[in-house]
């Protein structure tokens, strides 16, 4: 007799959800520094596998939000700045991103931000996965954010440049990797420019010295509806993350072609992430 | 730190920045600064440099609504402080969308896609 046996499910939690449904509220310090740690959990529940972060409530402000994990005082960040970047409507509850990293038991989880605004505010929920989605084999170990500019709480700026629907210039993420890693995730942003109209960007990621850039990652599509919601985003929450593999010690860079000329409007800011 | 960017010699396009010394090839160019161009500038392959971004000009939804033939009638027959209260109301009303971009319809999410 054949039998079957059912796996265990794999266990599923959302951290930092409050008793009326909202978020954990963080709150950034002064201006472009980051605030103090807000708790989302004192204790992992299971042996993490992936988080799906989801950021939302707040101004109209450009943030970078921290990861980490740790004891009071001794946080250690394990996401670095996660680039959050709300329209002109300010924050809506639509900016997920999802990161495959594997973190400990028992662990401590907790959240920072910084704003270009000093001491604003915004929320952070966190789920807790113990499986990861789609084909990612194996969580990661470690992060590192390419490109962040902590000094205007943004990213790097991309110019696909004047000429309708053709490659800009390759604009540098990081001049060389500190580990190789297994994938790559891209967090695009308004760069502090918002009153935007619609525009479709078309997104290249490649590796290598400049003017003898490798192609990883080809036409990456990413979105701005424009109007009151004129944060920008890409094609599906999940689409930011490219399973596609990079050396350590290269310089990685990103261009763009875009739907729009207009010198204001086609730029978008941009973080890119490799995970271990 | 110096930054430099990579050009091409014939179109002046740019190609590509870079905070390592570049060697360029047969037909490139590089222009080398001593930081890193900001947001408000931009390539310009004229001149084979970087030139002011022009600004940004948002258009405002007040002004817009003078040109609307139904408002104009009721504005006419408002003296100067019910006209100042009817501002102060609408900015209020219409918050952080007051302002729009210049290519938008003048309709709250009119233009929505």
């Amino acid at each position: 007799m054949r039998r079957l046996l059912s796996p265990a499910s794999p266990r599923w939690t959302v951290a930092g959800m409050t008793t009326v449904i909202a978020g954990t509220v963080l709150t950034a310090g002064t201006a472009n520094v980051k605030g103090s740690w807000a708790q989302l959990t004192s204790a992992l529940p299971f042996s993490v596998d992936a988080i799906l972060v989801r950021l939302g409530v707040g101004t109209a402000a450009d943030r970078l939000v921290d990861l980490g994990v740790g004891p009071v005082g001794d946080e250690q960040v394990v996401v670095p700045d996660i680039l959050f970047t709300p329209g002109t409507a300010g924050a809506t509850d639509r900016h997920w991103t999802y990161w495959p990293i594997r973190l400990p038991s028992g662990s401590r989880l907790a959240a920072r931000c910084q704003c270009v605004t000093g001491a604003a505010t915004m929320e952070i929920t966190c789920e807790l996965r113990e499986s990861l989605l789609g084909r990612h084999r194996q969580s990661g170990q470690q992060i590192e954010a390419w490109g962040a500019a902590t000094a205007d709480s943004g990213g790097t700026s991309v110019d696909p440049g004047a000429t309708l629907h053709t490659k800009g210039a390759w604009s540098q993420l990081t001049a060389s990797t500190g580990f190789p890693c297994r994938a790559i995730q891209l967090i695009p942003g308004v760069g502090s420019n918002r009153g935007r109209v619609y525009a479709r960007w078309g997104v290249d990621v490649g590796i290598g010295p400049s003017g003898d850039e490798q192609l990883l990652a080809e036409n990456v599509r990413i979105l701005c509806t424009g109007s009151a919601r004129d944060e920008i985003s890409p094609f599906s929450g999940l689409g930011r993350l490219l399973p596609v593999p990079v050396p350590a010690g290269v310089r990685v860079a990103m261009r763009a072609q875009c739907s729009v000329t207009n010198s204001a409007d086609r730029l978008f800011d941009v973080v890119g992430y490799g995970i271990r | 730190m110096p930054w430099s960017y990579l050009h091409d010699l014939t179109t002046g396009r740019l190609l590509s920045e870079s905070d390592a010394t570049v060697v360029p090839k047969v037909g490139q160019a590089v222009h080398v600064r001593t930081n890193r161009a900001a947001e408000a500038e931009m390539w310009d392959e004229a001149t084979r440099t970087f030139v002011a971004r022009p600004p940004k000009v948002l258009a405002d939804r007040l002004d817009d609504l003078q040109t609307w033939p139904e408002f104009q009638r009721v504005w006419a027959v408002l003296n100067a402080a019910r006209r100042t209260d009817l501002r102060t109301a609408l900015i209020r009303l219409i918050g952080r969308h007051r302002f729009r971009n210049q290519a938008e319809p003048a309709e709250i999410d009119g233009g929505e896609k």
